[in-house]
């Protein structure tokens, strides 16, 4: 997997619209420089950092989902249930749509107050309720009601300010600079390593809260614990791609369905890994290789997660 | 049950059928016809006692809409001059205001948006309705409004509901925007002063531009060097380039620049990647059009990868909004492209500041550094 990890990310490095052969690379680690001005910074500063970016997105979009199914033993949550990205897209609907974007803060800092607002409510709201799946419902109705927000500002608003929103909302990689990346690329593995290290605690989980709490782990605390995590995982990442649809909920799925397990300390590296490789591969895809324009990720992610989730359903009722 | 059913399905398609209106037979051939130079999207051809107005597809080859234009009321005629005028988009103001045509104007899309002084001044004095823009159009304020004829621009099929609704109504469809020289749209304003029974005006007006931008232009058809032009902003990855038969290009060729994608041969925008925009056009000497963006810091903030064009490490690049009110209407797309001589001018200040010395920026302005 892992090999396959490298092996598409420097395919993506490689494929694009400007085709780059790569004997000029060879040429450029010789210290005989590209044949074409402009390659040199398509590499380095466009393509590279996309790249990362895909990588650390993906696996981290996919921990959050696998984390979410965890928690509500649900295999339909995904790392959106928790209304984090309708809180973001409301963020930066306020920011472009009725500020004009004249205000004194960028995207992805608007979508990431919006999206930590929605996870102070969660938080607030997982101490009140004590099933998970009311907790579910409030995330689905957060969804509604700030989509009801964004529809109203989309309506008052110019269609230059809603092309800029609704492009926000496709969701790209290619957003992110070194020096985002900077800042992005440490809270991501921070929180993937804290993920991998909770694992005993989330295979508890599974078996049952009540079971959980029989092995001495506090249930409470866990879930809490979850939360704050999947909450900043998908914020931050909301914050600098948009919103990418399905990876989250389709890639826990694609690695179930390729391995029996369920041990965290196994699944959470596989979904990671396997995060990356399709966030890579929706890029490749989305790039269009070969031709002159670029397809929103978004829409490549879901064609490509969509028939995911629809065949494990298939195959889990033809089991049941 | 089928039956009832084949019936509802035929008595559908009929209806359908029948929106197509009837052109009215027209017997004779026209005496005479509008002298068009530039603009190919339309035709006025007059007759005995009426004139007939066609609207163009973009490719030339259909009529899309067609008017009978009468001095007398008549069934199938639209009367003129025309009394009571509807505005739904601000870039007909710089029209209306040259065609001395403020009294008629009854509605208009959104106020803020206006620039036209003498447009804002009578709006002062007596009240025109607001309508809001065209998906969104304020049915009850329309009615209201009791207008006779909307200017409105046209895409093909985009209309038709509304315009079922008021019968009473013409809808004159523009489709200024596909016109692939700057002159060709201005000359529209033909187009619009026919209602009016004001073409020998629009005539003057138009041939007044005309003179100052053929002039202008031949001021630097021989220009040695032909600096390179990047044009708009990206929208995420993607750059929407004009095509080479564009407006937006030939305003560029004209100013005596060289546009990198003059060999895309056609009128609408392309969408590109941006690294191949990057690299066709990452050393350009101005960048133009820079939509949203009015300082360098705001692009740096937004489009970091900005930093990456020679043209913005320059400091060399330019705004259309240099006349934009305090709502964000922009006199640009209002005065601008109606005196696309004065938008020649500006692009030859910026690319060829030796050629026109004394002459200030109307439209553009350069951008600020915060």
């Amino acid at each position: 997997m892992s090999l396959f990890l490298v092996v598409i990310f420097i395919a993506d490095i490689f494929l694009g619209s400007v085709n780059i052969p790569l004997s000029d690379f060879f040429e450029y680690l010789k210290g005989n420089g590209w044949s074409h001005p402009s390659y040199n910074a398509i590499i380095f500063q466009y393509r590279l950092p996309k790249a990362l970016t895909a990588c650390f997105a993906g696996s981290a979009l996919a921990v959050s989902g696998l984390l979410m199914q965890s928690f509500f033993r649900n295999p339909l949550a995904g790392p959106y249930v928790l209304g984090i990205s309708s809180g973001a897209s409301l963020g930066v609907a306020l920011l472009l749509l009725l500020f004009s974007g004249s205000f004194l803060l960028s995207v992805p800092l608007a979508a990431c107050i919006g999206s930590l607002l929605v996870l102070i409510i969660m938080i607030w709201a997982s101490k009140r309720f004590r099933s998970s799946v009311s907790l579910l419902i409030l995330g689905l109705m957060i969804s509604y009601l700030t989509g009801a927000l964004v529809g109203v500002l989309q309506y008052f608003s110019k269609s230059e300010e809603i092309q800029s929103f609704v492009l926000w909302g496709l969701g790209s990689f290619a957003k992110t600079q070194w020096i985002d990346l900077q800042i992005m690329l440490p809270v991501l593995i921070l929180g993937l390593v804290f993920a991998y290290s909770r694992s005993k605690a989330l295979n508890s989980l599974l078996l049952g809260e009540s079971y959980a709490q029989s092995l001495g782990v506090s249930i409470k605390s866990i879930r809490r614990e979850i939360l704050y995590l999947v909450g900043i995982l998908v914020a931050w990442v909301t914050a600098y791609c948009g919103p990418i649809a399905f990876v989250g909920m389709a890639v826990p799925h694609l690695v179930r369905l390729w391995v029996e397990e369920s041990d965290h300390k196994i699944t959470i590296p596989l979904v990671a890994l396997t995060g990356a490789c399709i966030a890579l591969l929706c890029d490749m895809i989305a790039q269009a290789p070969g031709f002159d324009v670029v397809l929103p990720i978004n829409s490549i992610t879901s064609l490509f997660g969509a028939p995911f989730v629809i065949y494990y359903l298939l195959k889990k009722n033809r089991l049941g | 049950m089928r039956r009832i059913f084949a019936t509802l399905l035929c008595s559908t398609l009929l209806a359908c059928t029948s929106q197509v209106k009837e052109g009215i037979k027209t017997s004779s051939k026209p005496i005479d016809s509008l002298e068009i130079h530039y603009a190919k999207g339309f035709a006025v051809n007059y007759y005995e006692d009426y004139k007939e107005l066609l609207v163009f597809s973009s490719d030339r080859k259909d009529t899309l809409h067609r008017y009978y234009l009468s001095t007398e009321a008549k069934e199938g005629f639209v009367q003129t001059p025309i009394k009571r005028l509807a505005s739904l988009s601000s870039v007909y103001a710089a029209y209306i205001e040259e065609l001395g045509l403020e009294e008629s104007l009854v509605a208009v899309d959104e106020k803020n948006y206006i620039n036209s002084e003498s447009i804002l001044k009578e709006m002062e004095t007596r009240e025109i309705v607001e309508l809001g823009s065209l998906e969104k159009v304020n049915h009850e304020a329309l009615l209201m409004a009791q207008a006779d004829l909307i200017y409105t621009f046209g895409w093909q099929g985009g209309l038709a509901g509304i315009e079922d609704k008021y019968p009473n109504i013409t809808f004159a469809y523009a489709y200024e925007y596909l016109e692939e020289q700057p002159l060709g749209r201005a000359e529209w304003i033909k187009f619009f002063a026919c209602f009016f029974d004001k073409e020998a005006q629009a005539d003057s007006v138009f041939q007044a531009i005309r003179t100052n931008y053929e002039n202008l232009k031949s001021l630097v058809t021989e220009v040695e060097h032909r600096p390179k032009i990047l044009i708009n902003m990206p929208f995420k990855e993607q750059w929407h380039m004009p095509g080479g038969l564009s407006y937006s290009a030939h305003f560029i060729e004209d100013a005596g620049a060289y546009y990198p994608w003059d060999t895309l041969r056609k009128i609408n925008s392309t969408p590109l990647d941006w690294e191949l925009v990057y690299q066709k056009a990452f050393d350009s000497d101005f960048w133009i059009n820079t939509g949203a963006y009015s300082s360098y810091a705001e692009v740096r903030r937004e489009l970091p990868d900005m930093d990456l064009f020679e043209a913005f490490t320059n400091k060399k690049a330019f705004n259309n909004n240099a006349r934009m009110n305090d709502f964000g209407g922009n006199d640009y797309w209002e005065s601008g492209l109606l005196h696309v001589d004065d938008i020649l001018a500006d692009l030859i200040v910026i690319f060829h500041p030796e050629i026109v010395p004394n002459r200030d920026l109307k439209y553009y302005k350069p951008l600020a550094d915060e």
